[in-house]
Parts: structure tokens; sequence; C-alpha cells
């Protein structure tokens, strides 16, 4: 790093006893510092970016013997960026324009030790990623994606536009009633972002084999299909596709008011195991009946896209194999679950 | 006892203890924003 500067989301302020807060307040972020000397304190207050972090240590050590490990430290902690980087030579200039509140949100959401702002959003721009159902969830995902910057979108759905489909698809207008979805959705979506590469195929997955092939040559499966419904159907194919592939996916939507996305990679636990395990403490349902609003729907996709944008950036680095999600009738009810990995699973299991 | 015998152990007394940064827990966090941020 050649010239620390505290990231400005994650400005330090200190406590009457000189302990340190820095990260802000958000859980998953803050972190504390004891510093009885005063020591890091100063430390941080010489990141400000117009120093090198030698200068740093020599200014430091100056009543401070370990000037040198302090500063490693506070350049370990994730809260210090360098003043210095320049943006990759990958992201054109309209990009950088277009995607500065990306950068700044992944500066501040992120804690991976001296990584340039602009490391995540390229990593979304070499991405190829396939949304699989243009509905209710898949709809908001695939906008999502798309505007966030993910390099190369491809959208698969068999349906035509219905009036029925109005109150909560994003990408469709009273105009298009009656058109293919990837049609109107593909077009809507270039026009959204002309940086990012959109294709679409017109189709429905009939089976493993054929979910399978579709998804040769991506990096993440963004599952938004309901059907074929479990026990066997479209999450398991994509399970078990994903898996042999290699390659990580979400699956999302939702049961009337309670929203959930799945998040699965290779080496984790998988969806069968997290399946099984949530039928045996009776959390998982599928019921299939068709209420949801705008909000509902929307959320469900937003939260898919998030968890695809997260596997690809790290930001943040959550270990894949778990499902979370919200529940709009109970607010306080956030849902989190994590199962082991069954051994006997022909999929994960070890 | 030789003053070198000695020396390292009071060093060691005079080091400043290594500094650690420690995530906040759930707790120490503060359950409702003060405000929410921005919406544009």
């Amino acid at each position: 790093m050649t010239r620390p500067r505290v990231k400005p989301e994650h400005q330090p302020y200190r406590l009457d006893n000189g302990t340190i807060r820095i990260g802000g307040e958000i859980y998953g972020l803050a972190s504390e510092i004891e510093d009885p000397h005063g020591h890091a304190w100063r430390a941080l207050q010489l990141m400000d970016g117009t120093r090198t972090r030698g200068e740093i240590v020599t200014t430091l050590a100056e009543g401070c013997p370990n000037a040198a490990e302090l500063v490693a430290t506070l350049l370990d902690s994730g809260h210090v960026e360098d003043a210095s980087a320049a943006p990759p030579p990958e992201l054109a200039p309209a990009e950088l324009d277009r995607y500065a509140r990306n950068a700044a949100y992944f500066r501040w959401a992120s804690l991976r030790p001296r990584e340039p702002s602009w490391a995540p959003q390229l990593s979304l721009k070499q991405a190829r990623v396939v949304v699989l159902g243009l509905g209710g969830t898949g709809s908001h995902t695939a906008w999502a994606l798309t505007a966030a910057g993910v390099g190369a979108i491809h959208c698969v759905d068999g349906d035509r536009v219905e009036l029925s489909n109005l109150n909560r698809q994003t990408l469709y207008g009273e105009a298009d009633v009656g058109l293919p979805k990837v049609e109107v959705a593909t077009e809507r979506l270039r026009a959204v972002n002309s940086h990012v590469e959109v294709t679409g195929e017109n189709r429905r997955i009939g089976s493993l084999e054929e979910l399978a092939r579709l998804i040769t040559g991506f990096d993440v499966l963004a599952l938004c299909a309901d059907e074929p419904r479990e026990p066997g159907g479209i999450r398991r194919w994509a399970n078990r596709a994903c898996a042999a592939a290699g390659i990580p996916w979400v699956g999302g939507g939702y049961e009337g008011p309670q929203l959930s996305v799945g998040v699965f990679a290779p080496g984790f636990p998988c969806y069968e195991c997290l399946r099984a395990e949530g039928e045996r403490h009776g959390r998982m349902t599928d019921s299939g009946w068709p209420g949801v609003l705008s909000t509902s729907g929307g959320l469900s996709g937003l939260l898919t896209a998030h968890a695809v944008i997260s596997l690809l950036t790290g930001i943040p680095d959550v270990a894949p194999g778990y499902a979370y999600g919200l529940n709009l009738v109970a607010p306080d009810d956030q849902i989190f679950v994590r199962y082991p990995a069954r051994d006997e699973c022909d999929v994960c299991g070890a | 006892m030789r003053p070198e015998e000695i020396a390292p152990e009071d060093s060691r007394k005079t080091q400043p203890k290594k500094i650690k940064v420690r995530r906040l827990a759930k707790m120490e966090t503060k359950g409702w924003p003060a405000s929410h941020g921005n919406s544009n």
C-alpha cells in the first residue's frame, strides 16, 4: 500500500477511555481498538493519503517502539485504503463515472485488507451470469445485475408477458403483453446498461442435462425459476448441474410474505443438504400459492442479485451453504439457516 | 546477576502491548440507526 488513507466511511473516533471505534456503527464492519498510549490514534491521523507507509512509521517511531508492527496491523484491518491506487485500465472513463457509487459502496462494505476500491467492480465486469427465469424474482435480479455492471448476463425464460405479471415484474409494460419475456427483457436491459453483454433464450429448461449445457462457460447461475417444483425439480437440477460444473449458484423466491435466497458453491454444504435438514426442522416450505406483491417479489429478486454480487466480489465474504431472507409479516424474523453437509450426500458429502 | 542478563526482561516490560483490532459484537453496535442515511 503506497499511501495509506483511512476510508472516509470508516472514520475513527475515541471513547472517553481512549479506546478507538472505527468502521462506523454497523455490525459486521465496526471495530474497536484498545489504545492506552495513543499510538494507534496517532497512526490513524497520519493515514490521510498524503504520506507513504514508511513516512508514517518513521514519524510514529518517536515514542512508539513497535511502530512498524502497529502500522501493519492497521493496514490489515480493512479500514484503510491506498489513496494512490489508480482505477484499472479495463474500466473506461464512462464506467468509472457510472459506477462511482458502486465503488464507494464496495469500499464501505469491504473489510478485505488492502483491496483497491475498484477491484470489486472489475470482478463484476469480468463475470458471466445466467439468470434463469424472468418473472417476479428474476426480472429484478436481471435488472440489478445489469445496473451493477456484471459483464455478461444471459437471460432464459419461455413465457410471454401477461397482464397479471405487471403488478411485480419490473422489466415489462402494458405494450409488452403477449410478447416473449426474453425479447422484451433483453431490450430493456441493453437500454439500462450498454456496457453489459446481454443475451437471451426464449425457452424452458426441461432436464438436468439441459441445465448443465446452459450454464457451461458461466461463472454463476441465478436461479429465479420455480418449475418443475420440488422434490426433484429445477432447484435440485441446479444443485447438481452447478456442482458438476464447479460453479456457485443462488436460488431466490418467495412464499407469500416470506422471501428467501439460498447461496451454494462447490466445497460447501449443498442445497439438497440444506433442504433435507430444513424439512427435519419444519422450516422449508414450497406451497406454490401465487400471492406476491411488487415489494415481495422485488425484494426476493434483489436479494438474489445481491448474493450473486457477493459471490463475485467477496463482499461480504460469507461462506456459501446457507439460506437467508425476510419475513414481511414479522420484521423481527430475519431468516438465516446453515446446516452441515450430510455424510451420505452424493453431491457435496465429505 | 550481570546487567546483560536482566536487560532483555526489562526491555520487554517497556514494550507497549500489541494492538488488536476487534470486530464489535452485534449487541455492541447500535440497534437502531440514528437516521436512514441517503435515499437518492
